[in-house]
């Protein structure tokens, strides 16, 4: 039976999971206005300060492969491999949550608004001009799986490992199959965790297009972001935690996509 | 057989279901795949004649993006459900690998808000919502995005839960649709794709010495995965055994794979390995084979540390159809049963002087006979962000 031996976290509450839990259960809300969301109906996000990456960038160069989903996993993952024996790295597993949203950046919104011509929408200009100013590293950084392999390049985590997306329980799927990787002997350990971020003025757009669809049947709290990670270990799975619930983590912190429910579950 | 592979139970497939640039519908893909035909062509989807890539591996239907992904869905999984399908309830699940699709260029520039379910068709999980629904599967159900490795790890994590008894059977596989705008321009500006623009179907040629980059492809494969002995006694006709998965990282770079192919020869070993098989077993090898400069040398040095000085006979069908990315784990997953049933070999495409940077690899260049003599194959995928995926397909013992 495997157990939970550290947790990493980064939210708007901070990087302490026992003051992020005592806060989420008092009721607090890290929703706030944010100038960069002023010309939305409803301007308010709950966001990170931050984060620093110092210390767990080897590269700092990296940094400019990191969209805001990677940049808020590299320190939460990193905290909870703190208790990761360096020579079980080769064989680690991880399993990581991902968002539902189709991938956005807001560095190509320079890009896409060249293909404009006379309010209209022209596709050999984004194929010319667009392209010029495409930035050249975008598709790696709104490909699904990079929080993963950033982490795994950071860390040197080389076992089985995987990304779910889409579903509200993707959280819970990655924690269920590190947990599972654990027990069935495939790896000594497993690295489970989501992030997730929707608080740039694209993405918090988007998100208000889906509730404004004529019809929509979604209700949406306003953008949140968060990482959340988890070291799953070898252990007798005795690990009495309070539980606190996904929808008071979306209380406090707003939309946070697979990270709410896998909080539920750590409390 | 090791001791690994016995006391468990046992998986199998017993139906499938493709449409890739070659064709829609399995017997017609394999029998263009087995003749070396080409599904590189011009792009037809938008005008692409300002773009430094004009060419794609389209899909032969109409519709772009989330529509488009819905239909390969659909007409993969309708093949796949022909004959005796499975039965609905709690017993069955679905996982497939999927991408978002990205929202039309054309809402940049729309007043109207879009309509309700035009948003949530491009979330990941829309195909896995769709086949659930469609299949009134009650058990798990996922979605893995994790790019090119996608629907290998789909079918390995579909395969893990049958063995574990929590379901009897899994919709498993994947879908992309990749000959889009933004595609063609962010890959390109990459510098990951092919730029033979003045014969497209010359472009995907792996392990060729002159090859220059990958070609877009789009695509869906379907399979249904079943425990054996509840296939049979359904009376399911069973085409081969998904005897092994293995998975691994590279944890190197984002942009390339490790020179000497080390991830992704832990992944073929552990799939090996998982089969209760060792290495002399395997009677060939679907490669990942993208027709990129980097990814072909790398593969063919896993594939050298995996098999020595033996010769294991290795083809890629990326030269036939291009590259599927989330769909090509399951696509070519398809093509190694379908290697199986017939004992045939479908050949790589394009390769005209194999790169002596590849070593001594025993390329199929056109399709192989194998006289009945084959008995496992490999299958290869791996990711950009260095995740790789190998599963191993056996004919029924």
């Amino acid at each position: 039976m495997s157990r939970i031996l550290a947790i990493g976290v980064v939210t708007p509450f901070g990087d302490d999971p026992r003051v992020v839990a005592e806060r989420v259960a008092a009721g607090d809300t890290a929703l706030a206005p944010q100038p960069w969301l002023a010309q939305l109906p409803d301007p308010r996000a709950a966001v990170v300060d931050g984060p620093d990456l110092n210390g767990w960038l080897t590269r700092k160069k990296d940094a400019r492969l990191l969209a805001r989903a990677a940049r808020l996993a590299l320190p939460a993952a990193g905290r909870a491999l703190r208790a990761l024996p360096s020579e079980a790295a080769e064989h680690t597993a991880i399993y990581v949550a991902v968002g539902r949203e189709p991938p956005d950046d807001p560095d190509a919104e320079p890009s896409l608004l060249a293909m404009e011509r006379d309010g209209q929408l022209d596709l050999a200009l984004l194929g010319g001009r667009g392209r010029e100013l495409y930035p050249p590293l975008l598709p790696l950084r709104t490909l699904p799986n990079m929080v993963l392999a950033h982490i795994c390049i950071q860390h040197g985590l080389r076992g089985e490992n995987g990304t779910f997306a889409g579903e509200a329980a993707a959280g819970l799927q990655a924690l269920r199959a590190a947990c599972l990787a654990v027990d069935e002997g495939r790896a000594p350990f497993a690295l489970a965790g989501a992030s997730f971020s929707a608080t740039d003025l694209a993405s918090a757009r988007d998100r208000l297009r889906l509730v404004a669809a004529p019809g929509a049947v979604l209700e949406l709290a306003p953008p949140g972001e968060a990482a959340v990670f988890v070291l799953i270990g070898p252990g007798d799975g005795r690990d009495e935690r309070s539980a606190v619930a996904a929808d008071a983590w979306t209380a406090a912190m707003g939309d946070c996509g697979p990270v709410a429910g896998l909080w539920g579950v750590l409390g | 057989m090791t001791e690994r592979a016995v006391d468990r139970r046992r998986v199998v497939v017993t139906a499938m279901g493709m449409v890739t640039p070659l064709a829609a519908g399995l017997e017609a893909t394999w029998a263009a795949t087995l003749a070396g035909e080409n599904g590189v062509r011009a792009i037809r989807r938008f005008d692409a004649s300002a773009y430094p890539v004009r060419f794609a591996a389209e899909a032969p239907l109409k519709g772009s993006g989330a529509q488009l992904k819905a239909a390969l869905t659909r007409l993969a999984l309708d093949e796949a459900l022909r004959v005796n399908p499975p039965p609905a309830g709690p017993r069955l699940g679905v996982c497939l690998g999927s991408e978002a699709a990205r929202p039309p260029l054309e809402w940049l520039f729309r007043n109207t808000a879009p309509e309700r379910g035009e948003i949530t068709a491009l979330a990941p999980d829309a195909p896995t919502r769709y086949v659930v629904e469609r299949m009134g599967a009650e058990g798990p159900r996922s979605t893995v995005s994790t790019a090119c490795t996608s629907s290998s790890q789909a079918i390995g994590e579909a395969v893990l839960r049958i063995r574990r008894g929590e379901v009897d059977a899994m919709i498993a596989g994947g879908v992309d649709v990749l000959s889009e705008p933004l595609m063609v321009v962010g890959f390109s500006k990459l510098g990951a794709l092919s730029t033979r623009n003045d014969s497209p179907e010359l472009a995907s040629r792996p392990f060729d010495r002159n090859r220059d980059g990958f070609v877009l492809g789009e695509g869906a494969g379907m399979l249904v995965l079943e425990e054996l002995e509840s296939a049979l006694a359904r009376g399911a006709s069973i085409l081969a055994e998904v005897s092994g998965y293995g998975c691994s990282c590279n944890a190197w770079r984002i942009t390339d794979s490790p020179p000497d192919g080390r991830g992704a020869a832990a992944a073929m070993l552990e799939a090996i390995a998982d089969a209760g098989l060792t290495p002399d077993d395997i009677g060939y090898i679907n490669a990942h084979g993208t027709s990129t400069p980097q990814n072909d040398q790398s593969e063919s040095q896993a594939i050298h540390r995996v098999f020595g000085d033996r010769r294991v006979p290795v083809s890629s069908t990326k030269g036939q159809m291009g590259h599927l990315v989330a769909a090509c784990g399951a696509v070519e997953a398809i093509l190694c049963v379908l290697a199986l049933r017939d004992q045939v070999l479908p050949p790589t495409r394009n390769l005209v002087e194999p790169d002596p940077a590849c070593g001594d690899l025993d390329h199929v260049r056109v399709a192989r006979p194998t006289h009945g003599a084959l008995q496992h194959t490999l299958t290869n995928a791996f990711g950009f962000g260095g995740s790789n995926g190998s599963l191993v397909f056996s004919r029924l013992a």
